[in-house]
């Protein structure tokens, strides 16, 4: 099955000891046939965007087809941004992650609006922390008026509530079920709301992924929906099918 | 390999899919072939502590393979006293369990001293819910004042697991449970580094988490498959005094 892990990255982890080099992601996804990684540079977060995104681009060149590339900018430089975004996305770069959780900027800051336009514009998709409670609101009601595609990462099954009010008027939104931590959650969640709004991402090298995995893997879904979900959602966010 | 889950739910919180009755615990962890479990009822933490030990008790009774905590809440010492008086040893109930819910502000309180002077009589293990700095500290401190007791850092402080594996290094008497949502790939192998393989425990938190969630740390882990036998049933045979079954669990 075409397995297509839309949440990775490598480099250097300076919050905590972490071995997250691209050799250690290349390890873990072949480990577990994991057919595409879509993967990012740490230095993009930390650092400086533009550096961080010749490095993505530089190690998914010389990985083939196992690494894709997610393009991050920073609103907080805010200048040169719309021009990154053009950049990459002539390059075929299609997803797209921010980090306020870690940078520590608020969605509602002015700079956000032209990014969230522009990524909407280039029919780019956005993916995005939303693991506390609120997020998956303020997210929805943010990138609702550029038609983003936004995946709410790090969903968790305590957050039930809150998805199952916002997903119903938030068409544009997708959930990486990496934390929603049980096959009985990504069922309910698939047969309410459609298979096609679940997409598989890991979080690794930071994080298992067999965690992630081995729950979707044994959620009991048909042969059709798991494949949507562990790839096909997100092949076609890429552009293909 | 035998499976022994030394921390799941009877029960399960408001905003949960599951039920948490003993069938769909039964089913559940069947699938994942746990063998046995150590059980805690949902019910103790979030309301009248000694109604939900009664329910868990009644539950449990003549099944295999089920074992549970008693829960005790600080705010109610003496009643806390009278449910290890009366419970333990009766009915498969073989260890405490204090819930973070009915810890109060600090998990070392008044409350929590009188009970585990009052549990130093029985020897069982006691669980405490870690969520945080703050409860690992007040753990170590209570596992160093009530040295013959053995405590289990239920979730391992959860995002602090690096702050649970440092300070637990040299406290023996303290026991890792690794289930939590925070699934940070080295954690399994820098807990076994630090406070050894023999007291690393495989909790599920069924139905707050999954089986395979936390068995997926276990089996990303770089250890050896001994160290694989150990968290995942040795340790806990020997601390709660279990023989599991040879069959896993079945509703």
């Amino acid at each position: 099955m075409n397995i297509i892990d839309c949440h990775t990255m490598f480099g250097f982890w300076p919050q905590r000891r972490a071995d997250i080099s691209p050799e250690t992601l290349v390890n873990l996804v072949r480990e577990h046939q994991v057919s595409t990684a879509l993967t990012m540079s740490t230095t993009g977060i930390f650092a400086d965007f533009n550096r961080g995104n010749e490095e993505t681009v530089a190690i998914c060149r010389k990985a083939g087809r196992l690494l894709l590339p997610i393009g991050t900018i920073d609103p907080r430089r805010f200048v040169g941004t719309i021009e990154e975004i053009d950049r990459l996305a002539d390059a075929g770069v299609r997803i797209w992650r921010l980090f306020p959780e870690i940078q520590g900027w608020d969605l509602a800051s002015r700079p956000v609006g032209p990014i969230l336009q522009r990524l909407g514009e280039r029919r780019c998709t956005l993916l995005i922390s939303a693991s506390r409670s609120g997020e998956p609101t303020r997210i929805a009601d943010r990138t609702a008026e550029f038609r983003l595609p936004t995946v709410l990462l790090g969903v968790t099954n305590l957050q039930l509530g809150e998805l199952v009010a916002v997903l119903p008027t938030a068409p544009h939104l997708l959930l990486e079920t990496r934390r929603l931590a049980d096959p009985a959650v990504v069922r309910a969640l698939g047969q309410r709301f459609g298979f096609d709004k679940l997409v598989f991402g890991s979080a690794s090298p930071l994080q298992y992924l067999s965690s992630a995995l081995l729950p979707l893997q044994k959620a009991g879904l048909s042969a059709a929906d798991l494949e949507q979900v562990l790839g096909g959602n997100m092949h076609r966010r890429l552009g293909g099918g | 390999m035998p499976i022994i889950d030394a921390h799941a739910y009877f029960g399960a919180p408001p905003e949960s899919v599951r039920k948490g009755t003993v069938e769909e615990v039964l089913g559940v962890l069947g699938e994942s072939t746990v063998n046995a479990v150590v059980l805690a009822a949902a019910a103790a933490e979030e309301g009248d502590f000694r109604r939900g030990n009664a329910a868990l008790q009644q539950a449990i009774a003549d099944r295999p393979g089920l074992y549970g905590y008693v829960t005790i809440n600080p705010s109610y010492p003496e009643e806390s006293i009278e449910e290890l008086r009366t419970r333990l040893g009766r009915g498969n109930l073989c260890a405490l369990k204090l819930p973070r819910e009915a810890a109060g502000r600090r998990v070392a309180s008044e409350g929590i001293q009188a009970i585990l002077h009052a549990a130093l009589r029985y020897g069982v293990p006691v669980l405490v819910d870690t969520r945080g700095e703050a409860d690992i500290r007040d753990v170590v401190q209570l596992a160093q004042e009530f040295g013959s007791l053995k405590f289990i850092l239920g979730g391992m402080g959860d995002e602090e697991w690096e702050t649970a594996v440092r300070a637990c290094a040299s406290v023996l008497n303290t026991f890792l449970d690794i289930g939590s949502l925070s699934a940070d790939r080295d954690k399994v192998k820098d807990a076994v580094d630090a406070v050894t393989v023999r007291r690393v425990l495989f909790g599920s938190h069924f139905p707050r988490l999954h089986p395979l969630y936390v068995l997926g740390m276990i089996k990303d882990a770089a250890i050896d498959n001994r160290d694989r036998d150990r968290i995942l049933w040795r340790n806990a045979a020997e601390l709660f005094g279990i023989e599991p079954p040879s069959a896993p669990l079945q509703a």
